[in-house]
């Protein structure tokens, strides 16, 4: 008996083995995948409601930390407060214009320090109850709170009164006022800023309902089930690790496209891995999928026509710290040139990027109102140029130690760091790669520890001065300006802007203010943003925004 | 035998309060900003870091901070996590039932798999079984488990399915599934498909070694007087080789698959990320590389404890296995 | 790491193999070679550790690329004549990454398990020579240190101090030490008491020569078989690492880390993969090959 158990045993094994063997003979070049009929986005017929969507694609790097429309810094849990809150105003989807939301109509004096909104008298929250004026001063108010402590809480800098409250001497913003009965906010601005309006699509602007009134602890709050105003809510709390799940609102007040919402649920999958989860679309899972960086190319020869690869607002670039004796500083700007000529970014768009993104021919991305094609002269490369203007500056020997180039760990840099370090070893700069670990990297670029740093930046929303205050403004050393950049010019160009209230004197003014920063080659964009969302035939009507969100409050499923 | 239990329980304390000290002490100790990593890529305000700092008390000294973390644990509150302030409790109760019920059917799958493999080509030593059990489980020990699954998850869940293959040779390539189950471990409904590919690939290494083991000692007991003896009383191969050799060559298996679940915790930490399965493994990687200190010292506390509780009972599982234990005398060392 | 070496030698050195070896003189090489030299596994193994070895050394001379030498224009593109490996995405020559690789591998091994091994012999001997109290300190520290999930302790330690080759060195090193140290010692308490070593005593011999003329050559056997075992774990270990991103990084040519960049273009450029991955493999089952020859050779009751 013994033995026959035994014959069974190495008999069983022996199968597996020549099981796992076929299967191996069997596969080689993965060709052909399912279906393969194109369909051009959002023509394909009428939608239709219903229909249940797993999405693989908003979560498949990793978990949001939060999902609180007062909380949301990364733009995965954004893309849930996009869905479930209606701000003031929204960029549009396809256009990337400012257009109104739930305000329909706002005006501003004529020094730009006061703006009134007119809200409209049909939105509701997902309980019916009517959206008002105080729900917005409620929900900004509570943003700004000490021991909230939101990471975002900047984007009320210009208000007035928020000083007061980071100091401690008051508890509220004076500057805003809610007038209920008549359906208007009006909000008074610590400096002249014209383009306020457009920074109020963020979803960091957006009402809360009075039930957080109840909550001790406001940190709570997206654990729970949230009301809120947009198309969908949550349909049960958020399932840490899994999914968060939303559902239909059938109170929406209809949107700028005045309809409701075609999908029933949608299922946004939370996903550890990148690999994994696309490997997981591409078995049928999920009818959308995060392509992993270096498999764009495959990837959209294979999905030809269900790819959303539309650039976004956002631009991948390094930094010269401008205090640094080697590499800042006016006397250094040759250097600073030769480097920008040297590095190979079509490279980079190749390799690392698998041809999905574009090289960058200015700071500013395409999309941005104001936005000037071809800023940046040092843009494309030019190695014997870049040789003559390190000879003029005095030759590659008199540099002693290799230059740091900075960047974060773990965050997909290191490739073009190792790029980098490539085309500067041609004109014989000597450089090291000198990553830094997520948690100290940017306190120390702050305090000006590094020398040529990585330094990409996504648009918050789509205005001109979102990519200029922030990270080139004197007032911003310690905090965005990692460049270390003071230039007087400079800050006086952007302060007229904020004031100008036409839009193209202000836009003006800031193609000038970038010129100046991209002549003395404080930064070297690399690339712009772009997307990298595949999805399945039966999606339809899939719609990317210039902010890299979706509509998926447009999207339907063909049945 | 009472003894004996009582005195290895007493040894857990101190083992759990080593581990758990040396973590802290990592974590406060070592320079960095733990305030900066919750902010992010943004600058923090010096409003923002100071409201951060009070609520988890990281103003405080060390030391102080070092009491407080005790007397919290040791009512069992864990304390709650810096990114997002729920409370490690919570997390621990949501991954760790996942976390389990893998490490349950890879342990199951080690034990079963591994014995019998092991038995089997030592008692048929030179055999062709016992040449591929051999030549197998020296290639599934060196493997990374990375490529195993990630090669894994390619041929029985991606080929599978853009080729068209029946449905039971379909496999799902990430995720827990319905999370379905009967009596906490068994899977109901279409959750066994889920379980496999990740048990599968969690259990490779550790059976590989559990055979390797068996093989090993089962050579060595075979070749004792004792069992020359008891087939010269007459009794056949097989219960020669059950009842007596058996027995004896479980004593250092038992022992391997005790010491062993230190790196299944570590292969499943990898597995977990591979497959995307949420477990612990996942939610501890992301509090490590965050820097998200309650989470990884709750986790690591009841992985410790787990683990030297696991041994516990294997200890005590000798006396089953060695007469000599059931009275008082310890097994060596 | 642990589950190629770990406690397969702890329970077979401390169960069976002590006992024997103390009625044993020391051990007869010619013996133990012709022993090892009948197990084909084991000398295929040790014939591929030659060539790896050698190859890490030749680098150089074996080699036609600059391993850091990128090239943009063929990225990813498969095995041919030029790069007889193919290249990675950056475009560099895989073949003389994988070899130059095969240097940062075996140091990784080498010089972790020479802590280990240093580390552990100390330990184990001083606990199993000298009972008492000396005894129970660093049992109970052995026994914190077992109970801490291995990757995880070497994760977090990395993540705090910083990436890098002499930092994993170090973590695998110090977290390897103990189950040496627990098979060392055993090995000694059951060699401790045999009339041998009571003639050394007797003689007036120190402690520490004792313990070093009298039971080490005795003792040693299952600490070699374990140290070989624990080269290919720490290599594989390394590679585990640099999967979760806290191993060795950039640029430098480690198989861990190729792997790891590989798994991203298993489906699409598998040779990236498969280059390292196979160096990997051969390396370290080379290693468990050998262990388990060396095992087979030094214990004369399996035979």
């Amino acid at each position: 008996m013994g033995q026959l158990r035994c014959r069974r045993a190495g008999r069983v094994l022996a199968l597996v083995f020549v099981a796992i063997l076929a299967l191996a003979a069997c596969g080689g070049g993965g060709g052909g995948g399912g279906g393969g009929q194109t369909d051009t986005v959002g023509e394909a017929g009428t939608p239709v409601s219903g229909g249940d969507l797993i999405d693989l694609q908003n979560f498949a790097q990793g978990e949001p930390d939060h999902i609180d429309p007062g909380l949301a810094g990364v733009i995965q849990g954004s893309q849930m407060t996009q869905l479930m809150w209606d701000g003031l105003t929204e960029n549009d989807y396809k256009t990337g214009e400012l257009k109104p939301m739930v305000a329909e109509s706002w005006s501003g004096n004529p020094e730009a320090t006061q703006f009134v909104f007119k809200l409209r008298k049909d939105v509701k929250w997902s309980d019916g109850s009517p959206v008002l004026p105080s729900d917005f001063v409620r929900g900004w108010n509570r943003a700004i709170q000490k021991a909230f402590a939101s990471e975002i809480a900047y984007h009320f800098d210009p208000i007035k009164g928020k000083a007061d409250v980071d100091a401690g001497k008051a508890t509220t913003m004076s500057g805003l006022k809610a007038d209920d009965a008549n359906y208007t906010l009006t909000v008074d601005l610590a400096f002249p800023y014209s383009t306020f309006p457009l920074t109020t699509s963020h979803s960091v602007f957006s009402p809360v309902h009075k039930e957080v009134e109840k909550l001790k602890d406001q940190t709570k709050y997206e654990q729970g089930i949230m009301t809120g105003n947009g198309p969908y809510k949550l349909a049960e709390p958020w399932k840490h690790e899994r999914y968060i799940k939303l559902i239909r609102n059938e109170s929406y007040w209809g949107g700028l496209n005045k309809h409701q919402a075609y999908l029933n649920t949608i299922e946004f999958r939370i996903s550890k891995d990148v690999d994994s989860a696309f490997s997981d679309f591409e078995a049928g899972t999920g009818q959308t999928g995060f392509i992993p960086p270096g498999r764009f190319a495959e990837v959209k020869a294979k999905y030809a026509g269900r790819v959303s690869d539309k650039p976004f607002l956002g631009t991948d670039a390094w930094t010269f710290n401008m205090k640094d004796p080697v590499v800042g500083g006016p006397d250094n700007l040759k250097l600073r040139q030769a480097i920008a000529l040297a590095i190979d970014k079509q490279a980079i768009v190749n390799t690392v990027h698998n041809g999905s993104r574009k090289v960058a021919m200015s700071w500013t991305p395409p999309g941005i109102p104001g936005y000037k094609e071809g800023l940046n002269a040092n843009a494309n490369r030019d190695v014997n140029k870049a040789k003559q203007l390190l000879a003029e500056w005095g030759g590659a020997s008199k540099i002693t130690k290799p230059i740091k180039l900075n960047f974060g760990a773990g965050a997909g840099h290191d490739p073009k760091a190792t790029i980098i370090q490539a085309n500067l070893k041609e004109l014989g700069i000597p450089s090291e790669l000198t990553p830094g670990d997520t948690e100290t990297y940017f306190s120390q670029m702050r305090e000006g520890k590094g020398q040529f740093l990585r330094n990409g930046w996504i648009w918050d929303y789509v205005s001109y001065d979102n990519g200029m205050y922030s990270l080139y403004h004197s007032k911003a050393i310690g905090g965005d300006n990692l460049a270390q950049y003071s230039n007087p010019d400079f800050d006086k160009l952007v302060d007229q802007a904020r004031a100008a209230t036409d839009p193209a004197q202000a836009n003006e003014l800031y193609t000038q203010a970038e010129q100046l920063i991209l002549t003395d080659v404080v930064v070297v964009p690399l690339t712009w943003y772009a997307g990298q969302v595949a999805y399945s035939e039966q999606l339809k009507n899939v719609i990317q925004s210039p902010l890299d969100f979706f509509a998926y409050d447009e999207m339907w499923l063909q049945q | 035998m009472g003894g004996y239990i009582l005195r290895r329980l007493l040894h857990v304390i101190p083992v759990v309060w080593g581990a758990v000290t040396i973590l802290f002490l990592l974590f406060f100790i070592v320079p960095g900003d733990p305030v900066q990593l919750m902010a992010g890529d943004r600058a923090v305000t010096a409003e923002v870091r100071a409201n951060i700092e009070a609520r988890f008390g990281l103003d405080k000294p060390w030391y102080v901070q070092y009491v407080d973390y005790w007397k919290r644990l040791v009512t069992g509150d864990l304390g709650v996590s810096f990114r997002n302030n729920r409370s490690v409790n919570a997390i621990l109760g949501e991954a760790a039932p996942a976390s389990l019920r893998l490490a349950i059917w890879a342990i199951i799958i080690e034990v079963i798999v591994g014995i019998s493999t092991g038995l089997v080509s030592a008692v048929r030593r030179y055999s062709f079984t016992d040449v591929l059990t051999t030549v197998s489980t020296a290639m599934l020990a060196a493997i990374p488990v990375f490529v195993l699954g990630a090669a894994l998850q390619y041929f029985l869940g991606v080929y599978t399915f853009q080729h068209g293959f029946p449905d039971w040779a379909r496999f799902p390539v990430q995720g827990i599934g319905p999370d379905t189950w009967t009596f906490f471990f068994i899977p109901t409904g279409s959750q066994w498909k889920y379980l496999v590919l990740p048990a599968f690939t969690l259990a490779a290494v550790s059976t590989a070694v559990v055979a390797r083991m068996m093989r090993t000692t089962m050579l060595e007991v075979v070749r004792a007087d004792y069992m020359r003896t008891a087939a010269s009383k007459g009794l056949n191969r097989r219960q020669v080789v059950l009842k007596h050799g058996l027995k004896n060559a479980m004593i250092p298996v038992v022992t391997l698959i005790g010491l062993d679940l230190a790196s299944l915790i570590g292969n499943a930490l990898i597995t977990e990320t591979v497959y995307n399965w949420p477990g612990l493994g996942t939610r501890l990687l992301g509090a490590i590389v965050s820097r998200d200190a309650p989470i990884v010292l709750g986790i690591t506390a009841i992985l410790v404890l787990t683990y030297v509780l696991m041994n516990l009972l294997v200890d005590i599982s000798y006396s089953f296995f060695d007469p000599r234990i059931r009275y008082g005398k310890e097994a060596t060392a | 790491m642990s589950t190629t070496a770990t406690d397969q030698q702890t329970a077979a050195g401390a169960g069976a193999g002590a006992a024997i070896h103390a009625e044993l003189p020391p051990s007869a090489r010619g013996d133990v070679w012709r022993r090892f030299r009948r197990n084909r596994g084991a000398l295929v193994g040790l014939c591929i550790i030659g060539v790896a070895v050698l190859a890490a050394i030749l680098a150089p001379l074996i080699t036609f690329y600059d391993p850091a030498q990128i090239n943009p224009a063929i990225s990813r593109q498969g095995p041919s004549l030029q790069h007889w490996f193919g290249v990675d995405l950056l475009g560099r020559d895989l073949y003389t990454r994988v070899v130059y690789g095969a240097r940062v591998s075996l140091r990784v091994g080498f010089f972790a398990t020479a802590i280990a091994v240093g580390i552990g012999l100390a330990v184990g001997a001083v606990s199993g020579y000298y009972q008492g109290w000396i005894e129970t300190l660093t049992m109970r520290s052995t026994d914190v240190f077992l109970a801490f999930p291995y990757l995880l302790f070497a994760i977090t330690i990395i993540v705090i101090i910083g990436r890098g080759e002499l930092t994993v060195i170090l973590v695998l090193g110090l977290l390897g030490w103990m189950t040496i140290a627990r098979l060392f010692r055993s090995s000694i308490l059951s060699v401790k008491q045999t009339e041998y070593v009571e003639a050394a005593r007797a003689v007036g011999c120190s402690d520490l020569r004792i313990i070093g003329r009298h039971i080490l050559p005795n003792v040693i056997q299952p600490v070699i078989v374990y140290a070989t075992l624990f080269i290919g774990g720490a290599i594989l270990a390394e590679a585990a690492l640099s999967f979760l991103n806290v191993g060795i990084a950039e640029p430098t040519p480690s198989w861990g880390l190729m792997v790891a960049q590989g798994r991203s273009f298993l489906f699409t450029s598998p040779h990236m993969l498969f280059a390292p991955g196979l160096a990997l493999f051969l390396v370290v089952l080379s290693f468990v090959f050998m262990g388990d020859g060396l095992r087979d050779a030094l214990d004369p009751r399996l035979r």
